[in-house]
């Protein structure tokens, strides 16, 4: 094997397994800010590739409307 | 900054006005562990997290008197829809965090570093070997 194999096959190697995704944890992470005030029944919110939706209630299965605020009494 | 309800006290999840999630997008990535986040628990403010698969339905009470700003969900995963409630205090919901194991498409910092050393080493020993 001359010089040129000897050097270009382990930088082949070291470049082909950098290359190769990693297996690692990915968060999806929400952070519910929207418009302040009266979001109506439901809402939805998007991280990445999945969503959330936010369905508010009153009595068990009657919608009621949902309320982006900031802390404290409002 | 959070989600509380329009008819709640301070329009916040109180009393009978309580806030449903839908997990099933996030549940289907099968995450390992998803924590939800609540804030504005002030003085006596409690909440209760209930589990279910219907929707509109609050289902299996999974705890309560939770004072804590956030609340691992992670052995609760098999409730498609999560219910936030307060029956005694206000409380609102502001974040959620799900982590999914498995591959991440994007190399780490350290891997493309080593691409680069790896290209760069080979473009010298060529340079070298022609002369």
């Amino acid at each position: 094997m001359n010089i040129l194999g000897k050097f270009i096959l382990p930088s082949l190697i070291v470049g082909v397994f950098s290359v190769v995704p990693a297996f690692a944890d990915s968060t999806d992470s929400f952070t519910f800010t929207s418009s302040l005030g009266n979001l109506g029944s439901s809402d939805t919110f998007k991280s990445g590739a999945a969503s959330l939706t936010f369905t508010g209630y009153g009595d068990p299965g009657m919608a009621s409307n949902l309320f982006e605020k900031n802390e404290g009494p409002s | 900054m959070g989600i509380g309800m329009a008819l709640g006290t301070d329009h916040e999840i109180a009393g009978p006005f309580v806030l449903q999630m839908d997990l099933q997008q996030i549940l289907a990535l099968k995450p390992s562990s998803v924590i939800l986040g609540i804030n504005s628990i002030q003085g006596p403010d409690t909440y209760q997290i209930w589990g279910s698969n219907i929707a509109g339905t609050a289902g299996t009470l999974l705890a309560t008197n939770q004072t804590s700003t956030s609340f691992n969900l992670s052995n609760d995963l098999q409730y498609r829809y999560i219910t936030v409630a307060s029956p005694t205090g206000s409380v609102l919901v502001d974040s959620l965090a799900a982590t999914v194991p498995g591959f991440d498409s994007t190399p780490e910092p350290g891997s493309a570093a080593l691409l680069l050393f790896g290209l760069a080493g080979l473009v010298g020993l060529t340079a070298l070997v022609k002369k």
